[in-house]
Formats: structure tokens, C-alpha cells, sequence
């Protein structure tokens, strides 16, 4: 009798375990289940890398915080940053994609003025959690360096930025 | 009089045919382009994307819109901004997800020729693997493009 129970015991646990060994496969992990939305109003913080301030080429940003709004319409997603430090209607456009908790953004420069040097940002980076990103950014200035892989005069610098939080800004 | 008059006509004549002449060096409007990259990083092997360019006007902003049409009839965002005849166009790569080598950013820089029917210039591809080697701190290739404005 005790040796039936035991039987019947091991054989509840075995079903138990086959059943836990099927389901938990199917079961998302929690950072699975997590989609990353970059639609909305960030504040970017920049730092240089290894005290770059500037290029090689003597071109620079600065580091002002950067205040980019990103959204979307259908197929077509577009970023603005926000330059009311420059004026009112000082709005630098881009357009970005994520992949899981990758992003990936590309901004013309603003340039009012012709005679200095203008470029193309390319901001690579990714989702720490839902409301903070991190990564860098590459500027590829219109000035030629022939000693580049591309060509062009080259600057990198790091960001984090956080998600603003409507009614907060 | 006569004299003030021929003189008056020919001005207008000059005006007309500058003002056209002007505008046609901006790039707003319709374009097949082409651009030729290669397939991925570390790789000769080239890519010709056909892509179809519904150009925005900039109006009072120093940078416009772009839609874009690939040959597989996927439609994605570009953006621009223009001086006189160079400009410059960047937009994303579009990608199946992360990993995928075909994933990268784009610009390409150029000039409107042929009296604006006409663009062309260099591509740079910057893709999403990393390279610490490289200053963009990125794997990045260069191309080419050239494009005709569609009547």
C-alpha cells in the first residue's frame, strides 16, 4: 500500500514537472514582454568622450542640454529638437527607429549661417528602462578630413537622456 | 523713351527667366533616386537602393521633410536642409530588428545640377555595429547616389 502511494506520488510530481517544463517556455520573461516607446518629449543630457570637446577638425556642438520630441504618423517618424536657447523657431528635424531597446536617430544641423560649418548628427543608443535612454552621438561635419573612414570631419560625444513627464516641463 | 522702354523689357525678360531658374535649384518636389551602398559592413559587395523622394518644401525653416518610397513599397521618413545648390538628406535604414547588418543610418550630401533636374553626390552609411576602432565608434561605408527629378 505504501509502496502504491509512493508510486502514485512519484508519478504526480513527474506529470507536475513535465507540465511546469512545458508552460514555462511559454511564459515571457518580464524584459521580454517590455516594448520601448521613444515617442514623447526627452531631455538629453551630453558629456564629452575622453574630453573631446571638440573634433579634430576644430568643430563642435558644445553640451547643452537638448530638448527632442519625437513622434510618430503612420510609417513616418519624425524628432525635433527643440533650440529655444537659439529662438523661437529654431527646430533641427530628424527621424529615428528602435529596435527592442536599441534607438537609432539622424538630425540635420540648424545653420543659419552659411559660412561656418554645418552636418548630420547620428544618435545611437538604448533604453536603460522606459523613461531613461543612453548612448552616444556622432557628428559628421560638411568640413573634409581625408584622414576619416567617411571622409568628413568626425565628433562623438555621450548622452543620457529622461523622459519628460507631461505637465512636469 | 523708346530707349527706357527696350530697356524696361528686357529687365522683365531677365527677372522671368531668373526667377524659375532660381527656384529650380531647390529640390522640393518629386525624385527617383538611386543610391548605391554596400550590403552591410565589412563587405564589397554593393546595393543599389531605388528609393522614390516626395520632397517638402522648407518654407521659413532651414530644413524640410522627405517621404520615401522604397522599391519594396515601404515608406519611411527622411529629412533635409539646403543651401543654394548642396544639401543634405539623412534617414534610417529600414530593418527587419536589431541584430540585422542591414540596419544604419544614412546621409547623403550633393549638389542639384543640369539646371535642377538633376542630383548626385556621396552616401555614408554609418551601420549599427559597433566599432571602437572607428571615430564614429561605428562600422561606417561610403557610396554614392544620383537622382532625376520626376516631371
Amino acid at each position: 500500500m505504501a509502496k502504491a502511494r509512493r508510486s502514485l506520488l512519484f508519478m504526480l510530481s513527474a506529470v507536475l514537472f513535465a507540465a511546469a517544463s512545458i508552460l514555462t517556455p511559454l511564459t515571457p520573461s518580464a524584459s521580454s514582454q517590455t516594448v520601448f516607446e521613444l515617442t514623447g518629449e526627452w531631455i538629453m543630457v551630453s558629456t564629452p568622450i575622453n574630453g573631446q570637446i571638440f573634433s579634430r577638425g576644430g568643430n563642435s556642438l558644445g553640451f547643452p542640454d537638448r530638448d527632442m520630441v519625437f513622434t510618430q504618423q503612420g510609417d513616418i517618424r519624425t524628432g525635433v529638437v527643440l533650440r529655444e536657447d537659439a529662438g523661437p523657431n529654431v527646430r533641427p528635424l530628424g527621424v529615428w527607429r528602435v529596435n527592442g531597446k536599441h534607438l537609432s536617430a539622424t538630425f540635420e544641423l540648424w545653420c543659419p549661417d552659411p559660412s561656418t560649418s554645418c552636418g548630420s548628427v547620428i544618435m545611437r543608443g538604448e533604453f536603460v528602462n522606459p523613461d531613461t535612454v543612453r548612448g552616444t552621438m556622432t557628428v559628421f561635419f560638411d568640413t573634409p578630413d581625408p584622414g576619416r573612414p567617411t571622409g568628413l570631419d568626425t565628433w562623438v560625444f555621450q548622452y543620457t537622456g529622461n523622459r519628460v513627464v507631461p505637465g512636469t516641463n | 523713351m523708346q530707349h527706357s522702354l527696350r530697356f524696361l523689357v528686357v529687365v522683365v525678360l531677365f527677372a522671368a527667366l531668373a526667377v524659375p531658374a532660381l527656384a529650380d535649384k531647390r529640390i522640393e518636389g518629386r525624385w527617383m533616386v538611386n543610391v548605391t551602398i554596400p550590403v552591410g559592413p565589412d563587405t564589397n559587395t554593393r546595393q543599389t537602393l531605388a528609393l522614390n523622394f516626395e520632397v517638402g518644401p522648407m518654407g521659413d525653416s532651414l530644413h524640410g521633410r522627405i517621404v520615401v518610397t522604397d522599391d519594396g513599397g515601404r515608406t519611411y521618413g527622411a529629412v533635409y536642409r539646403q543651401v543654394g545648390k548642396k544639401f543634405s538628406i539623412t534617414f534610417e535604414l529600414p530593418c527587419e530588428g536589431s541584430g540585422d547588418n542591414s540596419c544604419g543610418s544614412v546621409v547623403l550630401k550633393g549638389k542639384v545640377k543640369s539646371g535642377g533636374v538633376r542630383i548626385k553626390g556621396s552616401a555614408i552609411v554609418m551601420w549599427d555595429s559597433e566599432n571602437t576602432q572607428n571615430p564614429a565608434l561605428f562600422d561606417t561605408s561610403n557610396g554614392s547616389f544620383s537622382g532625376d527629378r520626376v516631371q
